[in-house]
């Protein structure tokens, strides 16, 4: 288990991380999902070692480990550009910690030949990185870390640097890895799709404070703040004047949010809150059709399959959705 | 273990910085406040007598006077023939180009007094182009190529490297569509040259200027070795003034020569820093090479290009040529009448003959083994630790880029000419010691800046990478930094050996019989009229050369492969 208990991190004089309290149990999936510059590689580097806490400690399976040098925390870590010693080949890469740590001949070569081959890089064993594939650098780099068994390991941003294609390959494999080897992930990302589909639990960030803990579903379905419903998905603003017409009182008080997936055009069953609003744009997506509707009191982004029937611009129509598609997020980080 | 513990690698940084505030306070500060207690300070009070007898010597005056006329002139024609050069290399179409970019090229090669010694084959009263004259007119004087002409002529040919290396570079990068565009507005090649090129290379060609104004002020092979009886520039006038035992004196020129040598480098960064014209356009043209369409200017130049081209090949090919000559032939002929290895199986046979060329050699390896390790050592620290330690370490090793030799030369001798406390009670003038350590300091700058740089280009994460697997500093040091290195710590040595196989500056102040380096056996040369001594110093030229021109390749190889990397 790691606990951050009430850890301040400065970088560069500046406190970019303040009062930071979070427990991540063993084997999960941990994510730090927030926009750049949110402080989430900082806390990253620290859990590391990189990167010093100034106030706080962090533990891990109840030990303090806050003054102890990276290179005996045992913690793995992948940079975001993997950090590939060039000048050595993918085994001698991979063996690098093991050889460290004066591991005998035989088991370097037992253990580098047994992670190559579970990540799948066991023929490339003896090229350079610069020979290599993005998705097998990864590999690589992955494999270095995990071949030194650590109980938990850190990702930057591992699949930054890869096409969209890959991206979602890698993190199939990645998943299935940690699945199979039982390593507690934490998971740097901005990429919210990647921390949805990935995490067990996500935390999100903003200016160095954590607005939200939770599982991707309650994080999506019910963000606390404004900030987690506008970063994780799309979410229209409602306003009262909007929503006169379906009787349903708003309170101007707290931001109430809709998601444009939830809004659906036609006729309104009964109980579903509606508005009236004209077509200003369509752009099709293939799958699906985004259309960019005017209401009485601003625009609203609605998306529906892109099999049903095409509106034509500017054409009126009603806009619905049940009440409980409404978001009202309440908290406020200070 | 914590990290505030005293671990042995903290200890280890901890010696290696102790050895280095050693060796940077007694060979470098002590030195400099012994130059200027010399000159101010001479028994222990402030006087001005050093400055009174300087001002009344006319020979001083004088010296000063050449000084800066030399270098004036040098400037102006350094950068006639510069630009020429460049001209007809990348601007105008002028046949066989890359002959003319041989020959241009030479001076990165052939420079200080191995060069000096070149053009003095040519030239001097035993010279190739002496005896061919004096065939014609057997009337003129054999010594004819002396004094300040002979200097900036040297000079010129000598200094001329800079604009291939910068201002070759900043033209190709010039949008070649202003050129165009200005041609569609009328302007013949030749103007568009001089009217929109010149004016966009200005900024580079300051910052030339200003390498050259700095290398022909400190410039002492080429007064010591042409200048003559009677001509002195301040360089020569030091060494004359150290060799009379007037160190208060020399010790004031030194301070004169080193106060402008700071004002020129200060200058110097500020127009680096200014940066260059930039060009306002997205997609930039590549330049293409202009034809001249006048068929008499076409002519002229094609002319001056190629005598620019005997002119910095001859001092090379007399010397190869001559140096496979019986010693007769090379006294005689104006061309080699036979060859023979005689000279190169002098050089490698003779004790005698190779004493100069082993002692460099045996000189240039222990200074850049100790240069390597304590700039390796001090960049290191200065990447990875901020503070006042490291700013100081580089401010310290950075001190001799701007310092000239000569005063670090003349500090040297008046702070160790007796027994001193900082060398442990030792007298190191007239021993050993002195030159080899006073090397260490001339190839450190070079070093920690290229090893700066180099550990700068190495992704930080590697380091961290090293550290989250569990390696040690020493292992990371071992196994990822050096590796890493590798290729520059290889060039940085190479450039440094070859720096100091030709010194001269340091080595003729510093020098003594049991060390005589080739820089000062060249120079005994070129005054002697031993036969047998010119030969020997054609082979060290030849040597010097071949060294040179491998560092380059070396360089050129290593440079090509590290971009092919990216």
């Amino acid at each position: 288990m790691i606990r951050f208990e009430d850890v301040d991190i400065a970088y560069d004089g500046m406190l970019a991380v303040p009062g930071l309290n979070i427990t991540i149990e063993e084997g999960e999936f941990f994510t730090l999902l927030g926009p750049s510059g949110c402080g989430k590689t900082t806390i990253l580097r620290c859990l590391a070692g990189f990167v010093p806490n100034s106030a706080g400690r962090i533990m891990v399976r109840d030990r303090d480990i806050s003054r102890l040098e990276a290179e005996r925390r045992g913690v793995g870590i992948v940079f975001q550009n993997y950090a590939l010693f060039p000048h050595l080949t993918v085994s001698e890469n991979v063996a690098f910690g093991l050889r460290a740590s004066r591991t005998g001949n035989a088991e370097v070569r037992q253990r580098v030949g047994d992670i190559l081959e579970r990540t799948g890089i066991a023929e490339h064993a003896g090229k350079r990185p610069s020979e290599l594939s993005g998705g097998q650098q990864q590999r690589v780099a992955i494999a270095r870390s995990l071949v030194m068994g650590p109980s938990i390991l850190l990702m930057d941003e591992p699949l930054s640097n890869l096409d969209v294609k890959l991206r979602v390959a890698m993190r199939n494999e990645i998943k299935r890895l940690q699945r199979q080897l039982g390593f507690t992930t934490i998971y740097v990302t901005h990429d919210q799709e990647e921390a949805l589909s990935l995490s067990d639990r996500i935390a999100v960030l903003n200016r160095g404070r954590i607005e939200q803990v939770g599982a991707p579903e309650a994080i999506y379905d019910r963000p606390e703040t404004e900030f987690v419903c506008r970063f994780i998905g799309e979410a229209n603003r409602l306003t009262p004047t909007m929503l006169g017409s379906s009787g349903a009182a708003i309170n101007t008080d707290t931001p109430t949010f809709v998601r444009p997936e939830h809004v659906r055009i036609g006729v309104p069953p009964a109980g579903h809150l509606h508005l009236s609003a004209s077509v200003e744009d369509a752009v099709f997506l293939g799958p699906l059709v985004r259309y960019s509707m005017k209401a009485a009191d601003g625009l609203l982004d609605v998306i529906v399959s892109g099999a049903e029937a095409r509106l034509a611009i500017g054409s009126q129509h009603m806009l619905h959705f049940p009440a409980e598609a409404v978001l009202r997020p309440q908290r406020t980080v200070q | 273990m914590t990290r505030t513990a005293l671990s042995p690698n903290k200890l280890l940084q901890g010696v290696g910085l102790l050895i280095i505030a050693w060796l940077v306070i007694a060979f470098l500060y002590y030195p400099i406040a012994h130059v200027l207690i010399a000159a101010f300070f001479p028994e222990g009070q402030l006087s001005l007598g050093a400055a009174e007898r300087l001002a009344d010597s006319s020979r001083v005056t004088r010296s000063l006077w050449n000084t800066a006329l030399v270098a004036a002139v040098t400037v102006v024609t350094v950068n006639v023939v510069g630009i020429f050069q460049v001209a007809v290399l990348e601007f105008f179409k002028v046949r066989f180009a890359p002959l003319l970019l041989l020959a241009f090229s030479t001076p990165l090669v052939f420079s200080s007094v191995a060069a000096v010694s070149g053009y003095n084959f040519v030239y001097s009263s035993h010279g190739f182009l002496t005896k061919l004259l004096l065939m014609v007119f057997p009337e003129m004087d054999p010594n004819w190529f002396t004094g300040g002409m002979a200097v900036v002529f040297v000079h010129t040919f000598t200094m001329t490297g800079y604009h291939i290396l910068f201002v070759r570079i900043a033209l190709r990068r010039i949008d070649f569509s202003t050129v165009e565009a200005a041609q569609s507005l009328g302007v013949s090649p030749a103007r568009a040259f001089i009217s929109i090129v010149l004016p966009m290379l200005v900024p580079v060609l300051l910052a030339t200027s200003l390498l050259v104004l700095l290398g022909s002020l400190n410039s002492f092979a080429a007064p010591a070795m042409l200048g003559g009886r009677d001509f002195y520039m301040i360089s020569s006038m030091i060494q004359a003034l150290v060799g009379l035992g007037r160190t208060d004196m020399a010790a004031l020129l030194s301070l004169l020569l080193g106060a402008v040598s700071l004002v020129i480098f200060l200058w110097m960064k500020h127009v680096e820093s200014r940066g260059g014209t930039v060009s306002t356009a997205k997609t930039q043209a590549p330049l293409r090479k202009t034809a001249i369409r006048n068929r008499v200017t076409n002519a002229i130049v094609h002319a001056l290009a190629y005598i620019l081209v005997v002119i910095y090949a001859a001092p090379i090919l007399i010397t190869i040529a001559f140096s496979f000559a019986p010693v007769e032939s090379i006294i005689r002929d104006a061309f080699p009448s036979a060859f023979t290895l005689d000279h190169y199986i002098a050089v490698f046979s003779n004790a005698r003959a190779f004493g100069p060329l082993g002692n460099s050699l045996m000189l240039a390896t222990l200074a850049v083994a100790v240069a390597l390790a304590v700039s390796l050592f001090a960049a290191i620290r200065i990447r990875s630790t901020k503070g006042v330690v490291s700013d100081s370490l580089e401010f310290s090793l950075f001190i001799p880029w701007v310092l000239p030799g000569m005063m670090l030369a003349v500090g040297l001798i008046s702070a160790y000419s007796g027994p001193s406390l900082l060398t442990f009670g030792q007298t190191l003038v007239g021993g050993y010691w002195l030159l080899p350590i006073a090397y260490v300091f001339l190839v450190i700058p070079l070093m920690v800046r290229m090893l700066g740089a180099a550990l700068a280009g190495i992704d930080p994460n590697i380091n961290d990478a090293g550290r989250s697997l569990g390696a040690s500093a020493f292992y990371r040091f071992r196994r990822l930094t050096a590796p890493l290195l590798a290729p520059v710590i290889a060039l940085v040595t190479a450039m440094s050996f070859n720096d100091l196989l030709s010194e001269y500056t340091l080595s003729v102040f510093l020098y003594n019989i049991n060390n005589m380096p080739l820089g000062v056996a060249l120079q005994n040369a070129a005054r002697a009229d031993g036969q047998d001594q010119i030969a020997i110093s054609m082979v060290y030229v030849v040597l010097l050369l071949t060294f040179s021109l491998i560092v380059i390749l070396a360089a050129d190889r290593l440079g090509a492969d590290r971009s092919g990397q990216r």
